[in-house]
């Protein structure tokens, strides 16, 4: 395969580490160790995705997103050790795509870039507007009519109570469910145990459609009120 | 006691003091002018039922006796009033009579009352009963007879000739003037025995008003008012408490005509000595003295101590200085600086005198014309300095005006005004007052300062842990991916992988915990349900407490508890709680879980029993704290810290109980009414 990731970070371990990781997935690493490096490599046609660590000599990570970003419309993950919320949200606005703390799961590195990298070719533009029949949460697409839910383009295999809850999340994006209602609806009958049901499904939901199941980014449990599916 | 009764007898126990001594004062002063008027004897012949005993009466007849027995009134008037009868005669022949046949035999229709002279010796007859005339044989005073025949009273030898009848009437009759004796002056024609009866009969009711009433009521009232002494004494504090708000100035002045009343009240009781009358209204002194000088003793009785706390100059006092405290200190002084300009002016006006005076050369000596003008002069001069010090103090007033200016703007951290100038007053304390701002403002920022530095220390030691983190997670997973490895080595790589994992946790538990307690834990506090969200909980840790063996029993209510908190917080706080509960239960035991709600707090309490046995006296919360102090086992020792600090900075309370081996967490919020906002589908 052709398609060339681009890994920046000053910690040349870190760097070495990952590129094994994505060249075992088959992808080409290009390594740099500083921003200025990131921005020499990042002409490379072939690139098809950047992972950016932040904090960096010479030009810091999301200086360096910015530049890139003046050039180029491909995904940019950033890595960083600072697991701030409010550093995510500053690395986003910068232009990057997702933000992946340090100290990551090796798995989900791989996961999140493989799940970018989907999006990225079959979607084609980030900014393509999506057709009307689909309920587009950031990487994952419902189409109601077929009653398939899409992550990063691929159909997720749901059991039918499993479709149930997530056809009535995604056609309800960002509202929260108390578990009572979701029994309700999707069971048809009276709520028995309805925290412990629903909890159960939910979970294997998670590990379906979820990146890392422990810090779910869509199907969010709304401690003391219910479940959602975040609009992203 | 009901209020009315209670302000009642109060006062009527005062009223009856007040005419219970008026009364005894009235009935004392008249029962002592009508003795000293009328005697003993007067009195007691006041309350004679028959006039014929009372010493008018035998006064009356004594007279008249005299008058018959004298020749010229023998010759020249006639008595003409039939209530006393009489017939003179001389020799045995009448001289003179009102009634021809009248005889010491017999007494007419309608008379009891029978005077017979012989010339020597006087009879008189009352009733028919011969009355002891001359007792002893000595006349002593007015309560006897006064006729002739006392042994220190002899008959005149006129008197031998003569025989006189008298005869008085029972009951005196209203004596009517004949018209034909209109124009005979030289007749008497009134007895006066009329008069006489009629005027024991008239002093009666003055006595019986002016003395015995009053005596008997007023003896009665004063008892009365000793029985209610308690209500009396109700009384007067109460009248103290009137006379209290009266200004000691006006008492003072009133003073004045107190001293001429009582001086009028002494001057009354000695008049009656002196037996020198006077009108109704001076004897009146005595009373309004009496009760004057109640009001006084009354007064400093009860109000002593507080004199001189209701005085028209306390009062003026506290309102110059309310008014005062309402301005600024500048104003204040200005105030003062024209009092002391005023205080002087009696001197400068002084002084003008003295210069009107200095025009009048009458008044003066050459040795006082110095002095005067000495004192015109050292007047001018003081005028002169009290201006000065006047001006003085304005610019001290402006000054102090400025500094407290200044102490406002360096309390509301603004920017400080110009320097004053150097020789103010006030500098010394303007400077000290600009350094102690400059130092608060330094302090201030090298507090920030330090709050900052931790923050980014925390940040900074996270950072440099989290990177060789990275790689040795991404290394040990490489290792796991690796094929082909001998089986021990494959055990040693878990090995690594698991304490990789938890030294991750372990370095996430410590930041948090840092950021929380330098109070930079963001925490986003909505309402949510404390029953759902335990119960979320406990669904979300389902498969570990399957996986424990231990049982969960959960006590929650129904309905929702809605409290205001960080649900993502709130959830850490129970799974460490829970996952402790877990970790360190009795294998086989079981774990309890309650919500409850008392008054307006929800408490959640987890209680399980140890496996191991608790220290004594360790603060679970402390950080690093674990129940066993060998610290092998996985945990950060950071749990129950991380609870805490969580369910502190969502506005709830924590606390850890240990009884034996029975360990007792309990999360508490308080109730709140807000609900969440329903979220719109789009």
């Amino acid at each position: 395969m052709n398609e060339a990731i681009l890994v920046v970070d000053d910690d040349a371990e870190i760097v070495r580490a990952i590129a094994i990781l994505l060249e075992k997935e088959g992808y080409r690493v290009l390594k740099a160790y500083n921003g200025l490096q990131a921005l020499e490599l990042a002409v490379d046609p072939s690139l098809r995705l950047i992972l950016m660590d932040v904090m960096m000599p010479k030009l810091d990570g999301l200086s360096a997103v910015l530049k890139i970003r003046e050039q180029r419309n491909l995904p940019i993950l950033i890595l960083s050790a600072k697991g701030e919320d409010t550093d995510k949200i500053l690395g986003l606005s910068m232009g990057a795509d997702d933000y992946i703390a340090k100290p990551f799961h090796p798995q989900e590195l791989v996961a999140r870039v493989r799940s970018h990298l989907r999006r990225y070719t079959q979607l084609g533009d980030v900014n393509a507007p999506s057709q009307k029949a689909e309920l587009v949460t950031g990487r994952l697409c419902y189409l109601p009519d077929q009653r398939t839910l899409l992550a990063d383009g691929a159909p997720v295999r749901l059991t039918a109570t499993e479709l149930k809850i997530v056809d009535l999340l995604m056609r309800n994006l960002g509202r929260v469910f108390p578990a009572e209602e979701i029994y309700r609806r999707v069971w048809n009958e009276e709520p028995y145990s309805a925290e412990n049901t629903v909890m159960v499904h939910i979970r294997r939901i998670r590990e379906k459609i979820e990146l890392n199941p422990k810090e779910p980014e869509y199907l969010k449990v709304v401690w003391g009120i219910g479940y959602k599916i975040e609009k992203h | 006691m009901d209020t009315k009764s209670r302000s009642i007898k109060p006062a009527l126990a005062f009223l009856a003091l007040f005419f219970g001594v008026n009364l005894l004062i009235l009935a004392l002063a008249a029962g002592y002018s009508a003795v000293h008027t009328l005697g003993w004897r007067g009195i007691s012949d006041a309350f004679q039922s028959d006039y014929q005993n009372t010493a008018d009466f035998r006064h009356a007849i004594s007279s008249w006796f005299y008058s018959f027995a004298d020749q010229d009134w023998q010759e020249q008037y006639q008595l003409s009033d039939k209530n006393l009868l009489y017939k003179v005669t001389r020799n045995g022949e009448t001289v003179c009579t009102n009634a021809d046949d009248l005889s010491s035999d017999a007494l007419p229709e309608g008379y009891n009352f029978l005077l017979y002279f012989d010339g020597k010796t006087v009879t008189i007859q009352k009733d028919g009963q011969e009355v002891d005339i001359y007792g002893d044989g000595y006349y002593r005073g007015e309560d006897q007879w006064n006729l002739p025949g006392y042994r220190n009273m002899p008959m005149p030898d006129s008197y031998a000739e003569l025989t006189i009848t008298m005869a008085a009437a029972k009951e005196p009759v209203s004596y009517t003037i004949m018209d034909s004796n209109i124009f005979t002056a030289d007749v008497v024609t009134d007895s006066g025995l009329y008069s006489t009866s009629d005027y024991a009969a008239r002093l009666r009711l003055p006595l019986v008003l002016l003395v015995l009433a009053p005596l008997v009521v007023g003896t009665v009232l004063l008892l009365w008012s000793i029985l209610w002494h308690k209500y009396k004494v109700r009384a007067d504090r109460a009248i103290a408490w009137f006379t209290g708000k009266l200004w000691l100035e006006v008492k003072v002045v009133l003073l004045i005509p107190f001293f001429l009343v009582c001086a009028a009240a002494l001057f009354c009781l000695v008049s009656l000595y002196i037996a020198r009358y006077y009108t109704i209204w001076f004897y009146l002194s005595v009373p309004v003295a009496l009760w004057w000088a109640y009001f006084y003793l009354n007064d400093l009785r009860y109000n002593f101590g507080r004199i001189t706390a209701y005085s028209l100059c306390a009062f003026l006092a506290r309102l110059y200085r309310g008014g005062e405290l309402s301005w600024s200190a500048g104003r204040r002084m200005m105030r003062r600086s024209a009092l002391q300009f005023l205080a002087a002016t009696p001197f400068i006006l002084g002084c003008i005198v003295v210069f009107l005076v200095l025009f009048r050369p009458s008044l003066y000596s050459s040795g006082l014309l110095l002095i005067l003008i000495l004192l015109a002069l050292a007047g001018l001069f003081l005028m002169a300095a009290q201006l000065w010090l006047m001006s003085q103090n304005r610019r001290t007033a402006a000054d102090v005006d400025a500094l407290l200016s200044r102490i406002q703007a360096a309390g509301t951290g603004e920017a400080s005004a110009a320097p004053l100038p150097q020789d103010s007053d006030l500098r010394a304390a303007v400077e000290g007052l600009d350094q102690m701002e400059a130092r608060l403002r330094s302090a201030l920022s090298e507090q920030m300062k330090s709050e900052k530095l931790k923050l980014e220390l925390i940040t900074n030691v996270s950072h440099d842990l989290k990177t060789p983190l990275t790689s040795m997670v991404s290394y040990t997973e490489l290792l796991r991916q690796e094929e082909g490895l001998p089986d021990h080595v494959r055990d040693y790589i878990l090995v690594l992988c698991q304490k990789t994992l938890r030294l991750q946790a372990m370095v996430q538990d410590v930041f948090d915990v840092s950021k929380a307690a330098t109070g930079n834990l963001p925490v986003t506090i909505r309402p949510l349900d404390f029953a759902k969200l335990l119960r979320q909980t406990l669904a979300d840790l389902d498969e570990d407490i399957q996986a424990s063996g231990l049982v969960l029993r959960a006590a929650l209510p129904d309905g929702p508890v809605w409290i205001m908190a960080d649900g993502d917080r709130l959830y850490r706080v129970f799974q460490n709680l829970i996952g402790n509960a877990l970790k360190y239960s009795l294998d086989g035991s079981r774990i309890y879980l309650t919500l409850s709600v008392e008054g307006d707090r929800a408490a959640a309490v987890l209680q399980n029993t140890s496996r191991d046995e608790l220290p004594y006296g360790v603060d679970f919360t402390e950080r690093f704290v674990r129940g066993d102090q060998s610290r092998t086992d996985g945990g950060s020792g950071l749990g129950l810290s991380i609870a805490r600090t969580f369910t502190e900075a969502c506005g709830g309370s924590f606390s850890i109980r240990t009884q034996a081996d029975l360990f007792t967490a309990s999360v508490t919020f308080p109730l709140t009414q807000t609900r969440p906002q329903p979220e719109v589908a789009p």
